[in-house]
């Protein structure tokens, strides 16, 4: 007789867990990968700085790599260029602009929407900019190496939470589907990697070519936050493969009830 | 001083959103891979308990016929039930339809309100005093009971511990735009996991305020509803666990509902809730810490889930700290942290469950391909700062000023007669 | 110049990458929203109702042998000559005229239904039976379910597969095995001559029954003269009740909940933890456990005229001479015991 097939419904089915093969899998892919960049992180950063270097360089921006000392990673390239200061028209274009966004957002009837919501607060946060730098410019206590510092540490905190949390969200979804959750940890690092060092070219050229005015919006507005979109862009990926999978007649296995 | 403070208060929110990010990651890896605790769902018993069905309804002449229609359907035995539809101020055809409904069937009773003061909580007050059923269970207008839901949500009072039950709700209109696509999303994550990993932890399950029930007399002795607290089923969960009952969360008993379908009905609803939540963070903060009855997990996930509407308020003047100590020129020190920070405010904030949460709840509902959608929830995460920092603030002006709350009801869709299959 | 453009452009790209495939999913492809059985109605014979329903309305078979339910079935008719044979039965076994008794066990590799009663000898398996009275031999073993209108009798050893289950009385004999099982009274590993029925109890209304809270044991120094407690009892930590007392209202553990010798419980026992009922011990409501539930010998849940459950989200064994009035389910399985284990 064919055996029992029974298929558990959503209320109270869950994963055959296998505790060891998840913790093994995290760490088999986290610590190595954590170790590798603390070893090898003078080398990623230069070899982000060079390929940065070179894309700047033929648009006329001209940088100088620097280091920084990290207890933990050692040295972290960076690369120092220049930015002026904003003059005090450009200063006010940017608040008039910023207080229409902020204004237009507020009266239409779509003020309601998130992506109002979310123009509102990033134009007021470029319009404190804009006013600083209108008022207070020459105070501003970062200069274009600044940035690119902080920068720089920004995206090794990012490389180092993002392996650990992707490794840990993928890992914990059964033991199935090996292939993908590599694939996924993978492809938000490369992702992560490219998208950072775009970025960060764009960052440097954007600073040299319009001033410092828009450092704040690039830090807070474009910053980590984004980061995150295609972290789970690439989950949702996963997680499309991983319900295929388990919804499948082997996967089906898998489920227990209780 | 200024910026030690400044950074202190950065270091609190981030070690904050650290906490709540954990927690909801170990939710979520107890609900896909731990030992789930049954609910009482599948007693067969013959001495079933006496119920009455409680449905507040401020003008529903839209979406009325399809709760009670699906009521009438139900295989509870109709000596042991009674309906208690509870027409609250209504200027449309409601009273009209409910006593087109009462001359037809007898245990439907409805309950007209055009006096005293508007909104579900004082509603319900007065339908308890005339209810007879020893267990009040209470759905909204919108919602779609399947045959079996009275008995599955009746079935958990068998257990003399319990206070309340609570089922999960899907929105049926969920391909209507993005917003109910999205709060389809965040439901799902809420309910199949949040909810469920707390009631196999021992913690603190929420009574949501419909699909769901609870004991009559109980609350009858403790003065019955509150009705200045705008979030009336959250301070149920409280005033339970305080005085030694417990919340039990039903998976098994769901029902269909309706979700706003604007963003304009959607914040305010938020922000009714945040206003709601927060009324009942201040008045039971210490009786949660101090209460005799509760575990150490349920005071802790207790606190927990207190807070839940006050974080993002914290969240935004995170933002607005980190910005001093940017033009301070601080951001050296915090630079590393930031990440942290963003870390926990997208995982905890931006949106009602964490987006692993909402990832797990698909793959253990089953549905294919939705998680596409989670990177849009990123824009929610503006959106509910914003709303539920407003009803905080709301919920201390109720507190400084002692002002009457007004209750303001979510907005039905103008056509509702999508069919449910 | 053009490698700026380029990484401007791919810049562009990959920021709004993530929210233009989520939107464009959102604009082009509708989403599943889950489904609920709106129209559910529990039934514990729901296996055996169900199957007769489709049988019935499927019959007759067709010139072929052939009946037409979800998908075509050959058929096999046991008063036919040969049709038993083998000792593999692949059809559809359809008892419509007399009673199915086989004489030698076989397997059968789909349902059997019986229009009227069905007796299997010793030493058969098959997949799921309905009928009216049904009698199983000893060392029977059942896929998936069996179901009888009439009295239902499963002989030792046997395994009952996912469910069993009657109209009017469920017999399970020794050392067998079961998932579920219904019936207004379940006998289990009880002697030929049967124990005395029980009588009704009337059952105390237990509305306003004043609660006992964070008990470890229940005593006389809570009861009345009789030995009563008139109260329901909710605890954090392991609870005994003692010999002979009577709870008159409900129990609810966090953790274990024994129920000692001769111990009476009017209403519900729920706990967190595992459940013992010792001898002769009696729940006249239902028994729910987070954990296991035994039943020592003699013991029994709920009482005649009435429909109660004994639930486990683990196991539930049954030393002997037990009966349940009502429902049963374990979820990692039961068993019943030799009869008269004392353990």
């Amino acid at each position: 007789m064919t055996k029992k097939q029974i298929y558990y419904s959503r209320t109270y089915r869950k994963l055959r867990a296998n505790r060891r093969q998840s913790l093994i899998l995290f760490l088999v892919v986290v610590i190595p990968s954590l170790a590798a960049m603390i070893l090898f992180m003078p080398e990623i950063t230069q070899l982000f700085c060079r390929v940065a270097a070179r894309v700047l360089g033929r648009a006329g921006v001209i940088t100088v790599r620097r280091s920084m000392y990290n207890k933990l990673f050692r040295d972290i390239y960076y690369l120092a260029s220049v930015a002026g200061l904003p003059s005090a028209r450009m200063c006010l274009c940017n608040v008039g602009v910023c207080l229409a966004v902020m204004v237009l957002c507020m009266a239409l009837p779509t003020r309601n929407r998130p992506v109002s919501i979310y123009l509102i607060f990033n134009a007021g946060i470029h319009l404190i900019s804009s006013l600083w730098f209108l008022f207070a410019g020459w105070d501003f206590p970062y200069e274009a190496p600044d940035f690119s510092q902080l920068y720089l540490i920004q995206e090794v905190g990012i490389w180092v939470v993002f392996l650990v949390m992707t490794t840990a969200v993928t890992s914990i979804l059964g033991t199935l589907g090996l292939g993908y959750k590599l694939l996924t940890v993978a492809a938000v690092m490369a992702y992560s990697w490219v998208f950072g060092l775009v970025r960060y070219i764009v960052f440097l050229y954007l600073l040299r070519r319009y001033t410092m005015l828009y450092m704040t919006v690039m830090y807070f507005t474009f910053g980590p936050m984004f980061d995150f979109l295609y972290l789970v862009m690439i989950y949702g990926w996963f997680v499309n493969r991983m319900v295929k999978l388990y919804e499948s007649a082997k996967g089906k296995e898998e489920w227990e009830w209780s | 001083m200024v910026i030690k403070l400044l950074k202190g208060y950065m270091f609190f929110i981030i070690g904050l959103m650290l906490l709540y990010t954990l927690r909801h990651f170990y939710f979520t890896v107890q609900r896909l891979l731990g030992r789930q605790k049954l609910y009482y769902g599948d007693i067969i018993t013959s001495r079933m308990k006496t119920i009455s069905v409680l449905i507040p309804m401020h003008n529903e002449e839209l979406v009325l016929r399809n709760a009670l229609d699906a009521l009438l359907e139900c295989d509870y035995d109709r000596a042991l039930m009674e309906i208690i539809p509870i027409n609250d101020h209504s200027t449309d055809r409601t009273g009209e339809m409910l006593e087109e409904y009462h001359s037809k069937y007898d245990f439907i009773r409805p309950l007209h309100r055009h006096t005293g003061r508007r909104g579900k909580p004082s509603g319900l007050n007065d339908a308890m005093k005339i209810a007879k059923g020893e267990i009040i269970v209470v759905f909204d207008a919108d919602y779609r009971p399947a045959r079996n839901l009275l008995k599955q949500i009746s079935l958990g009072f068998e257990d003399p511990h319990v206070g309340a039950v609570m089922g999960r709700v899907i929105p049926y209109n969920a391909n209507k735009n993005m917003l109910t696509r999205l709060i389809s999303l965040e439901r799902s994550g809420g309910y199949q996991v949040d909810q469920q990993a707390r009631y196999n932890l021992g913690a603190v399950p929420q009574y949501g305020g419909t699909v769901g029930g609870f004991r009559k007399d109980y609350l009858l002795e403790t003065g019955g509803f509150r009705e200045n607290i705008l979030a009336e089923d959250t301070e149920l969960t409280y005033r339970l666990f305080t005085n030694g009952w417990k919340v039990l969360y039903a998976n098994s008993a769901e029902c269909y509902e309706e979700s706003p379908e604007t963003w304009n009905i959607r914040g305010r609803q938020i922000r009714r809730w945040s206003r709601g939540h927060n009324q009942v963070l201040f008045h039971y903060f210490f009786p949660t810490l101090f209460s005799p009855y509760m575990t150490l997990i349920q005071k802790l996930d207790g606190i927990f889930l207190l807070f839940v509407y006050a974080v993002p308020m914290f969240t935004m003047v995170g933002w607005l700290v980190s910005m001093a100590l940017f033009f301070l020129g601080e951001m050296n020190i915090m630079s590393g942290w930031w990440v942290i920070l963003f870390l926990g405010v997208y995982d905890s904030f931006g949106n009602f469950a964490p987006f692993f949460e909402v990832g797990t709840s698909l793959v253990l509902d089953g549905t294919p391909k939705e998680a596409t959608l989670l990177p849009l929830l990123m824009f929610n995460f503006f959106f509910y700062m914003w709303h539920i920092s407003l009803g905080f603030f709301d919920a201390v002006a109720d507190v400084v000023t002692g002002r009457t709350t007004v209750w303001d009801k979510t907005a039905r869709a103008k056509r509702s007669k999508e069919a449910v299959k | 110049m053009n490698e700026m453009k380029g990484t401007l452009l791919l810049f562009a790209l990959m920021f709004g990458l993530p929210l233009l495939l989520a939107a464009a999913y959102c604009r082009l492809r509708k989403s599943k929203v889950l489904h609920i059985r709106q129209d559910y109605v529990r039934d514990p014979r729901y296996f055996g109702n169900s199957f007769r329903r489709m049988v019935q309305e499927a019959l007759p078979a067709d010139a072929e042998g052939m009946l037409h339910l979800s998908r075509p079935e050959q058929c096999v008719f046991p008063e036919d000559a040969g049709a038993l044979a083998e000792p593999a039965v692949d059809g559809l076994v359809l008892a419509l005229k007399g009673e199915f008794r086989p004489e030698k066990p076989h397997v059968y590799h789909k349902e059997i239904y019986c229009a009227q009663d069905a007796s299997l000898p010793a030493g058969s398996r098959f997949r799921a039976l309905c009928g009216h009275r049904i009698a199983l031999a000893r060392d029977c073993q059942c896929l998936r379910w069996v179901d009888g209108s009439g009295a239902v009798t499963v002989g030792e050893d046997c395994d009952l597969g996912l469910s069993a289950s009657s109209g009017k009385l469920l017999t399970l004999g020794c050392r067998t095995g079961f998932q579920r099982l219904y019936a207004p009274e379940i006998r289990l590993a009880m002697a030929p001559e049967g124990l005395p029925p029980h009588s009704p109890v009337p059952v105390p209304e237990k509305r306003n029954m004043p609660v006992l809270y964070d008990l470890r044991n229940l005593s006389e120094r809570q009861s009345d003269s009789r030995g009563h407690v008139s109260a329901s009892l909710i605890t954090r930590w392991n609870l005994r009740i003692l010999e002979g007392m009577t709870v008159e209202g409900d129990i609810s553990g966090d953790r274990g909940v024994r129920v000692m010798k001769n111990a009476l419980v009017y209403g519900n026992v729920f706990a967190g933890g595992d459940v013992l009922l010792e001898e002769g011990a009696r729940v006249l409501g239902n028994v729910f456990s987070q954990g296991s539930v035994r039943l020592g010998p003699g013991a029994s849940v709920g009482q005649p005229g009435e429909i109660h459950s004994v639930i486990a989200r683990r196991k539930i064994y049954f030393a002997g001479d037990n009966r349940v009035y009502g429902f049963v389910s374990a979820l990692r399985g039961g068993t019943t015991g030799d009869r008269g284990d004392r353990r």
